[in-house]
């Protein structure tokens, strides 16, 4: 559905992305992981068309991707940004109403509902300013938000981040479901764990190179990962069950 | 007698009112300080002028047109001076530079067309004054009033209600998360200006019933900025309510024997530095700090 040939990205003098590889099939769940630096969100942005590519070539569905970053969405890719990033001073209805922004008035209402039946608590703070809700509930809102949109693609970064463990979980629950709305994932996740033990295939992003792929329990079982991103002391079947949730 | 000036007061400050508005919505969404608005009323207020004396126009028409008129200029302004600052990612301080270019570039374009001679409107009314309960009001001064509190309601009523004004609210907080919803930010930029103009537009056309014309009366753009700051910039109601402001001080102080209409200004400035040293974020603003 997706794919990323020889990318290379950078701002002003520093090389963000390197010459990477990447491709996402239709209906899959793809990760990225890799340390703070490593230009996970910098893949995102480029792809989103936020951050211009160097060199190298990204088609979606067999064509050449738009560069334009409203364009982009339109098509059917929309990115939920680290950090949430959604309008603290607006409602969450009027989050919303951004996320559809190009829908008609008609399909744009219906599909609010939909987000509203599918997390009541957003209805509850339908015109609450979003800044002053909790950071779990900001998370759902920003995941409504990508979703409101229509879209074929989802890039998620780093979904998870700054939430409690059993947010964390609700999160992971959320891609499973988004995965069976026949939604593609590409997910950027520092819980490199729970990531691996969901996903179909990842990637380990470095200094904007690309310096391991696999698919999900592969990587879970491989030894350098397991030092690098998931801590040592654990073995990769023993986890496997422990994230049994994640995988629903 | 103080009901009197008060009047008069708020009257001048609907129309500073409309210019601080338009001053606010750019720094809004671009954050920083658009003086190329200034260019936009001189012209208007000449283009105002043109529409009403050529066409033989009423009132009421010669605000609208040249409403769209300062509408469509002040998206030429941002095609031209603005947009591909930010394609480049340009500092702040360049936007300012540029806006003031253009202020000055539209101001000395009327001087070479229309020379520094002075115009003023034609008569648009029989009579130019009336009095209610006991109040003396020239009639240009009551429908800028009602023309002010038209507009302003129209355009709260855009920025708070429609899905044009959730946009533009939006991109004044995050422009490339904006991008990230699917919207087109220059169309949304673009339609800002537009409404920015439209304002300065009306703005225009009452400088010129007030003043006559002259090249350099978009520098009462001036006025319009002081009102924002005072509201806190960015901020559309307390720039309403610093024009509201402003617009009373000038009356008051004007009426005050031993400063009179020569010292006013510097009064007004006084208190202005007054106040933003005990309130520095205006009236009701939160503490924005232009990035220049
Ligand atoms: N706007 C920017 N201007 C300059 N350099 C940047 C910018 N954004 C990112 N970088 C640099 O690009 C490199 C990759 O950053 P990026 O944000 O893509 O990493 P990341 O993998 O998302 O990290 P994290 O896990 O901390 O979110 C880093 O060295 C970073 O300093
Ligand atoms: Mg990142």
């Amino acid at each position: 559905m997706l794919k990323i040939s020889n990318l290379s990205a950078s701002y002003d003098h520093i090389d963000a992305l390197h010459n990477v590889n990447i491709e996402v099939a239709e209906g899959s769940i793809v990760s990225i992981i890799g340390s703070n630096g490593a230009g996970k969100t910098t893949l995102l942005n480029t792809i989103s068309g936020l951050v211009p590519a160097k060199e190298g070539a990204i088609t979606y569905k067999g064509v050449p991707l738009e560069k334009i970053a409203h364009i982009i969405v339109q098509k059917g890719i929309v990115q939920v940004p680290e950090g949430r990033k959604i309008f603290a001073g607006l409602s969450v209805r009027e989050n919303l109403i951004l996320g559809g922004f190009h829908l008609g008035k008609h399909e744009r209402r219906v599909k609010i509902e939909e987000m509203f039946k599918r997390f009541p608590r957003l209805k509850e703070r339908e015109s609450q300013q979003a800044g002053t809700m909790s950071g779990g509930e900001q998370q759902m809102l920003a995941i409504c938000r990508g979703l409101m949109s229509n879209p074929k693609l989802i890039l998620l970064d780093e979904p998870s981040l700054g939430l409690a463990p059993v947010l964390v979980s609700d999160v992971f629950k959320q891609i499973a479901e988004i995965r069976r709305m026949g939604i593609t994932v590409l997910l950027v996740e520092q819980n490199a764990r729970k990531a691996l033990s969901m996903c179909d295939y990842a990637y380990v992003l470095e200094n904007g190179r690309v310096i391991l792929q696999g698919r999900g329990e592969e990587l879970l079982c491989n030894e350098a990962i397991s030092k690098a991103y998931l801590g040592e002391s654990q073995g990769c079947k023993e986890d496997a069950g422990a994230d049994d949730e994640g995988k629903l | 007698m103080l009901i009197q000036q008060l009047l008069n007061g708020i009257s001048l400050g609907a129309v500073y009112a409309i210019i601080a508005v338009g001053f606010a919505l750019v720094f809004n969404i671009l954050k920083f300080s658009n003086f190329s608005h200034g260019g936009v009323l001189t012209v208007t207020a000449y283009a105002g002028f043109l529409i009403s004396s050529k066409l033989n126009l009423g009132f009421v028409p010669t605000i609208l047109l040249t409403a769209v008129a300062g509408g469509l200029i002040a998206m030429g302004i941002e095609r031209v001076a603005f947009r591909r600052l930010r394609k480049k990612g340009s500092p702040i301080i360049l936007y300012f530079v540029s806006s003031i270019t253009m202020g000055m570039l539209l101001e000395n374009l009327i001087t070479v067309f229309f020379s520094s001679n002075f115009y003023s409107y034609p008569k648009f009314f029989e009579k130019s004054s009336f009095t209610i309960f006991g109040l003396n009001m020239a009639v240009t001064d009551a429908l800028m009033l009602i023309i002010s509190i038209v507009s302003l309601t129209i355009l709260m009523v855009v920025i708070y209600k429609t899905r044009l004004g959730i946009a533009i609210r939006a991109l004044s907080m995050d422009t490339n998360t904006t991008s990230l919803m699917g919207i087109n930010v220059n169309a949304v930029i673009a339609a800002t200006f537009f409404v920015v103009g439209c304002l300065g537009g009306i703005a225009g056309v009452f400088l010129g019933l007030n003043y006559t014309l002259y090249p350099q009366l978009g520098q009462l753009i001036v006025k319009g900025f002081i009102a924002s700051v005072l509201g806190g910039l960015g901020n559309l109601f307390g720039a309403v309510l610093g024009a509201i402001l402003l617009g009373v001080l000038e009356v008051t102080l004007t009426n005050i024997p031993f400063i009179g209409a020569g010292l006013s200004p510097v009064v007004i400035f006084v208190i202005m530095l007054i106040f933003l040293i005990l309130r520095p974020q205006g009236i009701a603003g939160k503490i924005v700090h232009e990035k220049a």
